[in-house]
């Protein structure tokens, strides 16, 4: 196609565009590979004629210009509005020329219009101002204030009919301009319904805009990009800055727990600074992280250390339709972070501040004092009497309260006497653990140059003595405009985290012997606990501990965009990171370590890791409109990125001195140090196309061709494709009855392909490590292969996500919903196949490994986010806000082979099983305990009443004690001790007795960690100056493996245990005279390796409500805000982890969210707070 | 805007897309500076042997510690459970043994861990671009040694297993298994060229490293087993070819640098640990002074001897006559922490010592239990001495009361009597994690200055006088192996108890013992929780322990010594002549040395044997070699599970089936690896 004939027919693309098709234009398309696109849908023109026939009564002007192009084929260019502000024509044409015919329809029109060429520019008339009449102009003033009463900054107040006349309002609603007596003023704002105001004798006004549907209006952030909601084609979540300060922390994620459907997001440590899991639309991977990937700014980056009041939105990108642009790293979800930048104007001054405390931690009671004495009488009351199948007191070495010395042992039951029990949780947990926190961030500038800059210190102390979170960031951003096409910006991220981590062994300490004093007569600490049970206390001893974290990072993102033309920019922008994160550890004289692990000598150590990288990406975009009515963008973007870490680890042992710490290494055979290196590299080529038809059909493709260096050389490139498609029917014609309840409504579908390929660097290459060994008492060099063994064939992991999404607001807007179903299927998800043994060992507890690509997993799901308002009146407003996702999770194919049940997770603590969620538990499924009569079917097992009752798969009981089973050749085999008895079954039996030992192979899946489905319920209340919000979670459905139940170790009562311990009081266990289900027997004599079924105990419903925080907040008076020139004055209080229900009445006094752990139980929070604007 | 500068800015910014564009993908190679390519490395000798010294690590670790330690003599004659005890019922008792048994697959792990990196050695050797000749032939040799080693280990134990030779880059995950006899051909064919090749003296002189008389022995050992399955070789039985090795190293030892201690009690003497004369083939300790330590590829440092050891707190309390827990990681620093007594020894192992003649007894087993002191460590360290050696005389020392006297059954005259420490320990620092050495001198009897001027040094602290003395009085304990009468016990200041006592009556067998409960008997009746101790791996010398783990020991522990290669001798002329006069001559070699006095080797008192039985053949067994991992191959090579267990060990014999234990479960864990779990099949478990 000639690209001169394409010059002409050009159609319009938007106002202000002079209305001449140049070569030049031409000229940088030819340039672009997107051209063929637009010449696909340029229509042919035809005709040639230069005089109209035409007739009519009240034609529209729009149908009247249809009528010239058909005739004359000229081209017509205008500004949609502008015709619709049109009045209809009456017209008799007969073969009139055409300049004749536009003159007059255009008489009375606000338009006029010149011709080049072959087109037809339309545009507006200028307004003529009448230099007769300026007396009767007078000055109309006003403010324009928000339904709440907030003034609104910059409404455009024009003079209907007279576009060029107008004015907006300043930042505290005011406004000024002439008009006529009889002018009609029009407001307008993004977000706000238009109003319109007859200028009367009173010229000062003041006009409250109501909101439109503001969500469909917003500017939401996309991959490479932004878009309005209403165009959205994907699954796109959009958080605003007010909840993403709502819950006081320096974690801006924190906040986002159970608000955006789809993403779970937990902590399991009420460390400060521990970090997150966050997880999009459950697990896909097994090996790789499920981490979603953060893009702040544009760019890769460090959320964790983010000032919250410096994020001026949060997107969440949930299918792959939006998240394929990210090709290989967008499969666990996209999280697009934006920070304020500032706006031309006025200086703003925002100041936040917040002090409060942590604490109020619950942590199981233990069993002290009486129920300690009882617990220890019943673990030495009973004994088994095999002769006779039963429980006995007599040989017991408990048999009245005259034992009581005997079973404590001298010295402890001293000790018991004197009512020496130590709670642990008290001793070691400090209540007055302040956190506060003071941000100040300016933005202001002018049209040209924009800046913000904002400093954040944070101070958060942990429960632990030395346990503190000291974070201070900064954020400085500047965009100038060099010229009107020419910007150039940076942004600079930088953040200093000094943070001081305490040994956190409370899970231990809490089962720890509760009959030993902490501290010795003579006031000094206690060190003789029992074994590898730590006393804390010692830690918190001047100058011995210490364990601190100082990362030091730093981001600086320079870019320059230029804009050559309308519609066309091209952005070039560069993401540089250096981070130092280092640890320091000092394990002095006196210290915890010192004392019990490592044998009297202080040690110390220094960690350093330096991580140094950058990606550089460039973007084209160019936004056109066909044929006014099909509107085209379309994206080309590079993107290339390279990151190298270094670590190096200096150990020094004997250090002599506390005075030292890690300060003074001494260089010789005390020292050791190691280093190591890792980079990796990746390229991506991506092409986006979107497209609307009139606004409502609206679609979307993308591809990217990714490559990364971790892959083998010959398998490094991939393609990551993707489509979506939205209608917005309620754009519709037909749709026209259902306006007065039903806003908008808009569906959509997408399917896409991402990937995941995060696998170790130089996993798939064979390499040899050099390392020494100890040969014959000497050091000797050796080498050994690395462990993954090469795999040529390995490529990226990639899940095909197809979403199903409807967006709807009802009733005035008053419910506002969202809809998405989708299915991921992950296909090709690499596995690190542990080759068997035989196939040799890498190191003493690691075997060879091989990357493959060979396993199948599927998610499926449904999330639904409602927000509702339910009361709207001018002093009283109720909203809700309800956040739901449920994902069924499953791995569809393993190994390829029989090969299932593998052991997976950091410590092996989950297992692969087909047709289950990726992190599901798979160990001894109990049916409580073998009761006081079942004496018989117990001895099948070998078991006794209070042995733990293991439920065994494919068991059938046949009678009383007789039980059958076919192996793994079918053949059924009887168990039983009463040969008489399974005669009756089978008569060939001749075997005295043939018990059922259970092994591994009885492991049942016993549930899966991840949620079956969360919600999020919040609540807001608002009365006059006053704002309540009660914000709700729930997770249901996930198992998790709460070690407490493990620590039921009954051989932790007897004498001499090793070491002695204790349990929670709530713990309910078996005894003769106490047929309880939940614990096996307390006897002195058994413990984790004689109760068969015992590892099953752990597996605990860890399914929760919580009440996750309440604030009250009160916003000052405007009034008197004025008065104070603030703009925004507000206090309030937050209480957060109030209230905590567990659905599993086996877990008491803790909190699930911390996933079955204890080491560091989460804390209840209460801040008070003060927001500020200037 | 004028054309020009659009012009312009066009061109710039499609240059910069044009930059972006090209950036080649090759530029995606990885750097990687910390590893090194195989085909450089390993076609070149210095590398090739680094490579080939990484086959050792298998003997280090798992199979000279616990998890082996008690596969290879547990579930025998020998070895039943302390009182109340049930761990490792699976292996004691034959019970529950299921595919999920941890100590089995730690074996089944370790043995076939370094199977590789030997197949991977030999198969590099043709190749190398360098090196000598004679050196390559002897590291080979060791490598098909360490191969044939690590195969026998699992074909004892396991049976039937897939023979992997080479080292292929495909990985079947589908292995099937090799026969037995394939098994042994294999074992044999590795080890004569081992032998063929080895020198007698070790390459680098690094006593790791292994030499002829280990090929032989080996060969000798790995024949005997062999002939239990009923092979045979060139119309030779194995049992013909067992006695031929033996017979072969015995006659020339001196030719292959072996040796037999002419008295028992050098075998197990601390100055004889690291380089022992007797040993055929060993696994070297750490040494805690050199910087090796730290650079162990072990999987874990062995912890075997706290398992044949009671738990003293569990008996005695800590707060009369035992000063010093053995239950605490950071308290004892003579035993060590003994919280791990999952081992004791039957009645028949008992019975089998004649202590009256027997040196072998106390040299294997403790009986007499003490305090120690730490006045060297005082001395040595002043204030900066680590708190397990921060134990002066006079806090070593008991002095008895009425109420120790009531509650131990001691004749209460002797309330006020003195009971001193017998042991004193030194305390120095190792280099970095090894940290303390604490090294046992002996406080001579009678001498009660607590002077550091009369200690002495004694071959083995871990030996005490037999027979205890009644007027002794460094020990508070003393379990006698003669019955003693009560008149008798009443002559002695310290605890005393009649091993004979603490076993069930009702168990005829000799494999119960009594219950700690209420009157069983004992005064107290905690007492039932003490059995004798088997010491031989419990290394008391100047780098012997890891200080900071009281659970661990450094010393060089013997895979297989000289005194094996009698026995199967001995064994092997029963199952070929039968010639009881013959295998009485070989067993009589190392009965001669164990006597106390050399004039009690004669046949009045049982000492010396003029014609011997299979029957006494495994009593020797038992008294040379009890606990150093040969029993349980030994009664399966002689089919003789089922009529020993029967006769002493009733608590094995109950679960016994013969039908599936000889040969262990395969590893849950390996099954779950393998694509074809059913077909290699579970060894009937």
């Amino acid at each position: 196609m000639p690209w001169h004939y394409l010059a002409d027919r050009l159609p319009d693309c938007g106002g202000g565009f002079n209305g001449t098709i140049t070569k030049r234009l031409l000229r940088a398309m030819k340039l672009t590979i997107f051209f063929i696109a637009v010449a696909i849908f340029s229509a042919h023109a035809e005709g040639t004629a230069q005089n109209i026939t035409l007739s009519g009564k009240d034609l529209p002007l729009k149908q009247v210009f249809s009528a010239i192009e058909k005739q004359t084929g000229y081209v017509i260019f205008n500004n949609k509005r502008d015709l619709d502000e049109t009045k209809t024509v009456t017209i008799t044409a007969n073969d009139l020329p055409l300049k004749d015919v536009l003159d007059l329809i255009l008489k009375d029109q606000p338009l006029e219009y010149s011709i080049r060429g072959k087109t037809i520019v339309l545009s507006r008339k200028v307004p003529i101002i009448d230099p007769d009449l300026p007396e009767a102009r007078v000055p109309v003033t006003g403010t324009v204030v928000d339904a709440k009463g907030n003034p609104l900054e910059n409404v455009s107040i024009v003079i209907k009919g007279k576009n060029k006349v107008g004015t907006t309002t300043n930042s505290s609603g005011e406004f000024r301009i002439e008009a006529n007596q009889g002018d009609v003023l029009v407001f307008s704002i993004i977000g706000y319904l238009e109003q319109e105001v007859t200028v009367e004798k009173n010229t000062s006004l003041s006009i409250a805009l109501n909101p439109i549907d503001a969500k469909l209006e917003e500017v939401v952030v996309i991959g490479y990009g932004t878009q309005k909601r209403r165009d959205l084609t994907g699954a796109v979540v959009t958080v605003k800055p007010d909840q993403i300060t709502a819950r006081p922390g320096p974690n801006p994620m924190e906040s986002l727990q159970g608000r955006v459907a789809g993403l779970d997001i937990t902590r399991s440590s009420g460390q400060p600074g521990a970090p997150l899991t966050i997880q999009l639309r459950g697990n896909r991977s097994f090996t790789a992280s499920g981490t979603p990937l953060f893009i702040i700014n544009g760019l890769p980056g460090d959320y964790t250390t983010l000032n919250p009041y410096d994020i001026e939105s949060i997107e969440v990108l949930k299918d792959a339709s939006s998240t394929a642009v990210y090709g290989s790293a967008g499969s666990n979800g996209v999280i697009i972070i934006t920070t304020k930048s500032g706006k031309a104007g006025k200086l703003a001054i925002d100041f936040n501040t917040y002090y409060g405390n942590n604490g109020w931690s619950v942590t199981p009671k233990m069993r002290t004092g009486e129920d300690y004495l009882q617990t220890k009488r019943d673990a030495y009351s009973y004994v088994w009497d095999a002769a006779n199948s039963q429980w006995t007191t007599t040989g017991a070495l408990w048999q009245s309260p005259a034992d009581d010395e005997k079973i404590f042992g001298t010295q402890r039951y001293a000790l018991y006497q004197q009512g020496q029990f130590a709670d642990w949780a008290k001793l070691f947990l400090q209540k007055s653990a302040h956190t506060q926190n003071y941000s100040l961030g300016v933005s202001g500038g002018t049209e040209k140059t924009k800046g913000y800059i904002s400093f954040n210190y944070t101070n958060e102390k942990g429960q632990y003595v030395g346990d503190d979170y000291k974070l201070f960031s900064t954020t400085m951003r500047i965009d100038h405009k060099v010229r009107n096409f020419v910007s150039v910006g940076a942004n600079l991220t930088a953040s200093y985290v000094d943070r001081n981590k305490a040994q956190d062994k409370l899970e231990n300490a809490l089962v720890t012997d509760p009959l030993v004093k902490p501290y010795n007569d003579d006031g000094t600490l206690n060190t003789n606990l029992g074994n590898n049970v730590y006393n804390l206390l010692l830690n918190q001893q001047y100058g011995v501990y210490g364990n601190v974290d100082n990362n030091l990072k730093l981001y600086l993102n320079p870019y320059i965009e230029i804009r050559p033309l309308k519609g066309l920019s091209y952005l070039s922008r560069l993401s540089t990171f250096l981070t130092f994160n280092n640890t320091y550890r000092f394990d002095g004289i006196g210290s915890v370590s010192y004392t019990y692990a490592n044998a009297n000598i202080a040690k110390a150590q220094v960690d350093q890791n330096r991580a140094i990288g950058y990606q550089w990406e460039n973007i084209v975009t160019y936004n056109f409109k066909v044929k006014r009515d099909h509107a085209f963008t379309v994206t080309g973007i590079t993107t290339w990125y390279h990151n190298q870490n270094t670590n190096t680890t200096m150990n020094q042992s004997n250090i002599v001195s506390n005075n030292f710490k890690w300060y003074k290494f001494t260089g010789d055979a005390n020292t050791t140090s190691t280093s190591s290196y890792t980079m990796s590299k990746t390229l991506g080529f991506i092409g986006r196309l979107n497209y609307a038809y009139l606004g409502k059909y609206l679609f979307s493709a993308t591809i990217r061709r990714d490559g990364s260096s971790v892959l083998y050389r010959d398998n490094r490139w991939d393609n990551f494709p993707a489509v979506s498609a939205g209608w917005r029917i309620s754009d519709e014609s037909f749709m026209e009855g259902t306006k007065s309840w039903l806003n908008s409504l808009k569906v959509r579908v997408g399917w896409g392909v991402t990937g995941t390929a995060k696998i170790d660097p130089y996993s798939s290459v064979a390499n040899l490590e050099s390392n020494t060994m100890s040969l014959g008492g000497v050091t000797v060099p050796i080498y050994r292969n690395s462990q993954y063994l090469t795999n040529p064939d390995l490529g990226w992991e990639k899940s095909y996500n197809t979403n199903l999404g409807m967006d709807a607001s009802f009733l005035n807007n008053r419910i506002d919903m969202s809809l998405d179903l989708y299915n991921t299927k992950t296909k090709g998800v690499i596995y690190g196949v542990t080759a068997p043994i035989i196939y040799g060992q890498y190191t003493s507890s690691q075997q060879y490994k091989t990357n493959i690509n060979v396993c199948e997993t599927q998610n499926r799901g449904i999330e639904l986010a409602l927000n509702t308002r339910n009361i709207v009146t001018n002093d009283f407003n109720w909203t809700s806000a309800i956040a739901f996702s449920y994902n069924k999770e499953k791995i569809l194919a393993l190994t390829g082979g029989v090969a299932n049940n593998i052991a997976n997770g950091d410590n092996n603590q989950y297992s692969l099983t087909i047709g289950q969620p990726v992190n599901s538990f798979r160990n001894f499924r109990l049916d409580g305990i073998w009761q006081l009569g079942q004496e018989k079917d117990a001895a099948a097992f070998g078991k006794r009443p209070g042995d733990i009752h293991v439920d065994v798969p494919g068991m059938t009981r046949l009678a009383e004690g007789v039980y059958s089973k076919s192996d793994a050749t079918g053949a059924i085999n009887y168990y039983y001790t009463d040969l008489a008895a399974a005669q009756k079954f089978n008569g060939a039996l001749t075997a005295a007795k043939n018990t059922y030992s259970v092994s591994a192979n009885d492991y049942q899946i016993v549930g899966h960690n991840n949620p079956s489905w969360t919600m999020g319920f919040q609540n807001s209340f608002s009365y006059r100056n006053w704002e309540l919000s009660v914000y709700s979670y729930f997770r249901w459905g996930q198992t998790i493996s709460y070690n407490m139940m493990g620590w039921y170790q009954p051989s932790g009562f007897a004498t001499n245990a090793s070491p002695s311990r204790t349990i929670p009081k709530y713990f309910n266990y078996w005894t003769p005279n106490n047929p309880s289900n939940d614990f096996p027997v307390m006897n002195y004599l058994e413990g984790p390796g004689t109760l068969t079924g015992f590892s099953g105990l752990n597996y605990v419903d860890g399914s929760f409500f919580k009440i996750k925080n309440i604030t009250l907040g009160y916003n000052m008076p405007r009034e008197l805000i004025k008065k104070l020139s603030l703009e925004k004055f507000r206090v309030y209080g937050t209480i957060t982890n109030p209230l905590v229900v567990t659905k599993s009445p086996l877990l008491k006094q803790y909190d699930p969210e911390m996933n079955g752990s204890l080491e560091y139980p989460l804390t209840k929070q209460i801040v008070v707070g003060l927001n500020m604007t200037f | 805007m004028k054309i020009k500068n659009i012009k312009g800015l066009i061109y710039k910014s499609l240059f910069g897309l044009t930059i972006a564009l090209s950036v080649a993908s090759c530029k995606l190679d990885e750097y990687n500076p910390i590893s090194l390519s195989e085909q450089d490395v390993l076609s070149k000798f210095d590398g090739w042997k680094a490579y080939q010294s990484n086959c050792y690590t298998g003997l280090w670790g798992t199979l000279i510690s616990m998890p082996y330690g008690l596969c290879s003599e547990v579930g025998t004659d020998l070895w039943t459970f302390p009182s109340n005890s049930t761990t490792y019922k699976e292996i004691i008792g034959y019970q529950d043994l299921t595919v999920s048994f941890n100590l089995v697959g730690n074996v089944w792990n370790y043995a076939w861990g370094s199977i590789k990196d030997c197949n991977k050695t030999i198969q590099l050797a043709p190749n190398l671009k360098d090196g000598k000749a004679s050196d390559i032939a002897t590291l080979v040799a060791e490598t098909k040694l360490l191969r044939a080693y690590y195969y026998s280990v699992l074909v004892t134990q396991f049976g039937e297993l897939p023979l992997i030779t080479t080292d292929d880059p495909t990985k079947n995950l589908s292995p099937t298994r090799n026969s037995v006899p394939e098994i042994y051909t294999q074992i044999i064919s590795d080890l004569r060229e081992a032998f063929n090749n080895l020198p007698v003296t070790p390459l680098d002189n690094n006593l790791q490293r292994v030499t002829k008389k280990a090929a032989l022995g080996l060969l000798a050992r790995v024949y005997a087993q062999g002939a239990g399955e009923g092979l045979s070789e060139g119309g030779k039985s194995y049992w013909v070819r067992a006695k031929e090795c033996a017979d072969s190293l015995i006659n020339n030892m001196g030719t292959y640098g072996a040796a037999l201690y002419p008295d028992f009690a050098n075998v197990f003497a601390s100055a004889n640990n690291r380089n022992n004369q007797e040993v055929l083939f060993t696994a070297y300790g750490l040494d805690p002074y050199s910087p090796s330590y730290d650079v162990s590829t072990a999987n874990s440092k062995p912890n075997l001897y706290l398992h044949y050891y009671p738990k003293f707190d569990d008996a005695f309390g800590t707060a009369d006559v035992f000063k010093r827990s053995v239950n605490s990681n950071t308290s004892n620093a003579y035993y060590g922490r003994l919280n791990q007594a999952f081992v004791a020894p039957t009645k028949y192992l008992i019975n089998c010592f004649n202590a009256t003649y027997d040196k072998r007894w106390e040299n294997t087993f403790q009986t007499a239990f003490t305090n120690y002191s730490g006045v060297q460590a005082i001395a040595s360290n002043g204030s900066g001495v680590p708190s397990p050696a921060n134990v002066k005389y006079t806090d070593a020392t008991v002095t008895l009361t009425a109420a120790m006297c009531t509650k131990y059954g001691i004749n209460p005259a002797f309330a006020g009597k003195k009971i001193y420490p017998y042991a004193d320990v030194n305390a120095k620092n190792a280099s970095k994690n090894a940290t303390w050495q604490y090294i046992p001198q002996i406080w001579p009897r009678g001498v009660y200055t607590g002077a550091i001027s009369s200690l002495v040094t004694v071959a083995n602290a871990n030996v005490h006088p037999y027979p205890l003395d009644p007027t002794e009085d460094r020990f508070f304990a003393y379990l006698s192996k003669d019955p003693l009468t009560a008149a008798d016990k009443a002559t002695r200041a310290y605890v005393t108890v009649n091993i004979d006592d603490l076993f069930d009556p009702s168990d005829p067998t000799g494999s119960t013992y009594k219950a700690n409960a209420a009157g069983n008997g004992l005064t107290p009746s905690s007492l039932a929780m003490l059995f004798p101790a088997m010491q031989k791996f419990n290394h008391n010398f100047d780098g012997g322990w890891l200080g900071g783990n009281f659970q661990q020991k450094l010393g060089n522990i013997m895979i297989m010594r000289m005194a094996e290669v009698y026995l199967i001798a001995a064994e092997a002329t029963m199952h070929t002549s039968g010639d009881g006069a013959a295998a009485a001559n070989y067993l009589n070699v190392l009965r001669k040395r164990a006597c106390r006095n050399p004039g009690d080797f004669n046949v009045g008192t049982g000492m010396q044997l003029s014609t011997a039985t299979m029957n006494d053949v495994f009593d020797e067994y038992a008294r040379e070699l009890c606990g150093e991992f040969t029993r349980w191959a030994l009664l399966k090579r002689n089919k003789a599970f089922e009529s020993r267990l029967q006769t002493y060990n009733k608590r094995a014999a109950a679960n016994f089936n013969p039908a599936k234990n000889y040969v262990r479960p395969i590893p849950f864990s390996f099954l779950n690896q393998i694509n074809n779990a059913t077909d290699f099949g579970t060894n009937g478990y």
